[in-house]
């Protein structure tokens, strides 16, 4: 290809790039003065507006703008065609096509449903009856204790291995609307056969093919360790003072009785994987204990990597992560492992964790940089453990070259088992201010990039709330670091295009390392000075020492979510300023007057210095207040992060308000894909108990690596 | 009508029970029992889909019998005021 032709296709895949990243924020946002997209943002939105160098000649503004606006009419007709057809893709119903064949059938074997005597004398409700039981028949078995029963719609069963109903219900909940069905009938209705009552017991789905999901919905799935691997959590080596899940009750986001997976259910799982495409639904977010300590695992990697050769990143306390361990699993690279350290000192390391061999993953880090595995490490800083622990154990994984450090600031439910339950809670925010200072203090000393989990405490601790694109962090060996890009740098331009915003600057520069742009210029302002510096990237595989821990992309990473930070970059994500556009269109949807937004303890103060710099709803005649509901129905204790607020936590705080309220607003990231909070209850259950209408605003979720 | 109903006998059944300790009582609030039985069932389908017209939501908050349309049953308890 001709360099001309090159640097033409070149400019046009970043301008491609940077429409995708703004389509994708789920607002329009203008591009320049008087262009017209940008005349319908509202006033309050305009600084956020994607603008074009003015330091370009106005031919050169106007090419750009052209490309932009050509570009973002293809993505939304793309976007819209797709929509489309997922539409016309709904399944339809076989069971109705089939009711009256398989009722036949019913009524003319030897096994027959008897309704009360109140019930039989309705000849149409009988019928209604045996038509839902017909359709449910098409997708499931009914199945009996009683034995000896064994035929196309009901069979015996000793039941063995049942799947967790409760933990479905936020997942997959028409298996949770089936069994509430099946129960209701059979609440009203016996079946017999031959004479003999047979109750039904249970129910076993038909063809697991009806239940596949699309990546495209769920695109979680398309990553083989939550479709497959993460149900390999085995009995954890290590018994940590400060494990969550230790006194957990039973169910939903925890473990329950069954959380132990068999064989048979990870082989079919892995079966019905298939990368890009679709999987198995899932029934947990995360696994509870360490996947790597499965007798299995090196079979199901084995089988793994014959269908995807994506990244597989496992979270592990590095108990098992022996030098020969680590062999092992070189042959399924490209790997990532996520590693519980937690200190770097045995002795503390044994007294938090209860290990038999705290040395193991201490040992580990150095092996992993060895072998070329990058790694990131967590660490949390209980109570107990000096801040000078905490200080060499930095210390240790950044001359260890760590991708990445992540403190997580602990927090405790109320079934939490330590007994210093109150201490913990009563002394949290100041334990945390006191780590995050220390850790502040480090930031200057070492390359790693540190972050806290949740990371919005530390911009709130600090003033530093809003959405500038400043950066979190840059990877060590990255692009970025060798442009000189630091920690706190504001980014001010990627090529053409002024950016004005933090998550409209992560999107861009994800969506170009998702093109394989390699070369861009950027300018980022440190101080009061501005710098431009090109930033190249050539894409190579993993394997070069001077690139460690960097890497650009793993192979067959290009078409599902890349968790990584292009570039090197680090940008901690916060509130998209475009969802006041969508709240706007909301209230008037409702024609609302007085708006309740319920928000969390970490970002309110984002959120309401945002409205306060934008003016927000200033010019209309509405009331707009923003609460934060308290984490007391399924988790309590001392979680702030909002995604783990229940429905009962959102209904109590609305029912507590003293002023009148005509429409409720909530962030949907509580709530899964089908409207479910971690406890399985749909959202719509808080409109109906207070009586106030309830709107979701579609966000996405405020996460880290 | 025989059909096959597993894809591939090697597939894991996934059971479900429906003696679930977990499984929440249902609140009632009417006496006639199949009232009771319709209300449940409505409320069960509202929790997984939304019932539209002409591609517009339709909130629903109660139902009627198509044999008695002037006696109209809430789906849900009526709120203390």
């Amino acid at each position: 290809m001709k360099t001309e032709d090159r640097k033409t296709q070149d400019a046009l895949l970043k301008v491609a790039a940077v429409t995708l990243a703004t389509t994708d924020l789920g607002a329009v946002i203008g591009l320049a003065e008087g262009d017209e997209e940008r005349e319908a943002v509202p006033q309050y939105l305009k600084q956020y507006c994607l603008s074009v160098d003015p330091h370009l000649s106005k031919n050169e503004q106007e090419h750009v703008r052209s490309l932009y606006r050509l570009f973002k009419a293809l993505t939304l007709s793309e976007k819209d065609s797709h929509h489309k057809a997922v539409r016309t893709q709904l399944p339809l119903s076989k069971g109705r096509r089939m009711s009256w064949l398989l009722l036949n059938e019913v009524e003319e074997s030897k096994h027959w449903i008897s309704f009360d005597g109140h019930v039989l004398q309705r000849k149409d409700v009988c019928e209604y009856f045996l038509k839902q039981i017909v359709s449910l028949l098409d997708v499931v078995t009914l199945e009996t204790e009683k034995r000896g029963i064994q035929n196309s719609f009901f069979r015996s069963t000793s039941h063995t291995n049942l799947q967790d109903l409760h933990s479905v219900r936020r997942f997959e909940p028409r298996i949770d609307y089936i069994a509430r069905e099946l129960k209701t009938i059979f609440d009203f209705t016996h079946v017999f056969v031959e004479e003999d009552e047979a109750p039904v017991t249970s129910f076993a789905l038909n063809d697991l093919r009806d239940w596949l999901v699309n990546v495209d919905s769920d695109p979680s799935l398309n990553d083989p360790y939550t479709s497959i691997l993460q149900y390999l959590s085995w009995s954890c080596h290590a018994s940590c003072k400060f494990c969550l899940h230790k006194n957990d009750p039973e169910g939903y986001w925890t473990k329950s009785g069954n959380w132990k997976k068999t064989m048979d259910e990870i082989m079919t799982r892995l079966k019905y994987y298939t990368p890009n495409k679709q999987a198995l639904f899932k029934t947990q977010d995360y696994n509870f204990f360490d996947v790597l300590s499965h007798p299995n695992i090196i079979e199901i990697l084995r089988q793994t990597r014959k269908k995807t050769k994506r990244v597989i990143q496992f979270t592990t306390n590095g108990d098992v992560l022996t030098s020969d361990f680590i062999e092992d699993l070189l042959e399924f690279k490209p790997l990532f492992f996520m590693i519980s350290l937690n200190s770097a000192n045995p002795l503390i390391r044994k007294q938090l964790m209860n290990n038999k061999s705290p040395e193991t993953a201490i040992r580990c880090l150095p092996l992993l940089k060895k072998n070329h595995i990058p790694y990131s490490v967590s660490i949390v800083p209980w109570y107990e453990n000096s801040l000078d622990d905490l200080t060499e154990t930095l210390l240790y994984a950044d001359r260890n070259d760590v991708y990445l450090i992540r403190i997580n600031l602990d927090a405790y439910s109320n079934d939490f088992s330590g007994e210093n339950l109150q201490e913990l809670q009563n002394n949290r925010i100041e334990c945390w201010t006191n780590v995050i200072e220390c850790v502040r203090s480090l930031r200057k000393k070492v390359q790693t990039p540190i972050i806290f989990q949740p990371s919005l405490f530390e911009e709130n601790l600090y003033d530093e709330v809003g959405c500038e694109p400043v950066i979190t962090g840059v990877i060590k060996n990255s692009p970025a670091q060798r442009c000189g890009i630091r920690y706190g740098d504001r980014i001010v331009q990627i090529d053409n295009f002024i950016v004005p915003f933090k998550t409209l600057a992560s999107n861009i520069l994800k969506a170009y390392q998702l093109s394989n742009i390699t070369e861009f210029v950027f300018k980022y302002k440190r101080g009061n000075q501005y710098h431009i510096v090109k930033i190249k990237e050539d894409f190579t595989p993993i394997n070069n020492e001077a690139s460690y821990p960097h890497f650009t992309r793993f192979p067959d990473d290009h078409n599902g979510p890349n968790p990584f930070y292009p570039y090197g970059i680090l940008l901690q994500e916060t509130l998209n300023p475009t969802y006041l556009w969508d709240i706007e269109n909301i209230i008037a949807e409702h024609a609302a007057k007085n708006v309740l937004f319920l928000s969390s303890f970490l970002l309110k103060p984002t959120f309401s210095k945002v409205i306060q710099d934008t003016g927000f709803l200033k010019e209309q005649n509405v009331n707009f207040w923003i609460d934060v509901p308290q984490n007391k129905h399924f988790l309590g204790g001392s979680f702030v992060v909002g995604d783990l607020l229940v429905v009962d936590d959102f209904i109590e705080c609305i029912n507590n308000q003293k002023r009148p309220i005509d429409l409720v607003i909530i962030p949907s990231t509580p709530f899964g894909r089908w409207g479910r909070d971690i406890s399985g209850k749909t959202y719509k259950e808080i409109e109906r108990e207070t009586g106030i209408p309830v709107e979701l605003l579609g966000c996405k979720i405020i996460a880290n690596l | 009508m025989k059909k096959e109903k597993r894809n591939n006998q090697s597939d894991v059944i996934f059971h479900y029970t429906l003696q679930e300790k977990d499984m929440p009582e249902d609140e009632r609030i009417y006496e006639d029992k199949l009232v009771e039985l319709f209300r449940r069932q409505i409320i069960n389908l509202l929790d997984v889909v939304e019932l539209s017209y002409k591609g517009n939501p339709v909130n629903v908050d109660g139902f009627s019998f198509l044999s008695e349309r002037g006696e109209t049953y809430r789906l849900y308890r009526k709120k203390e005021t």
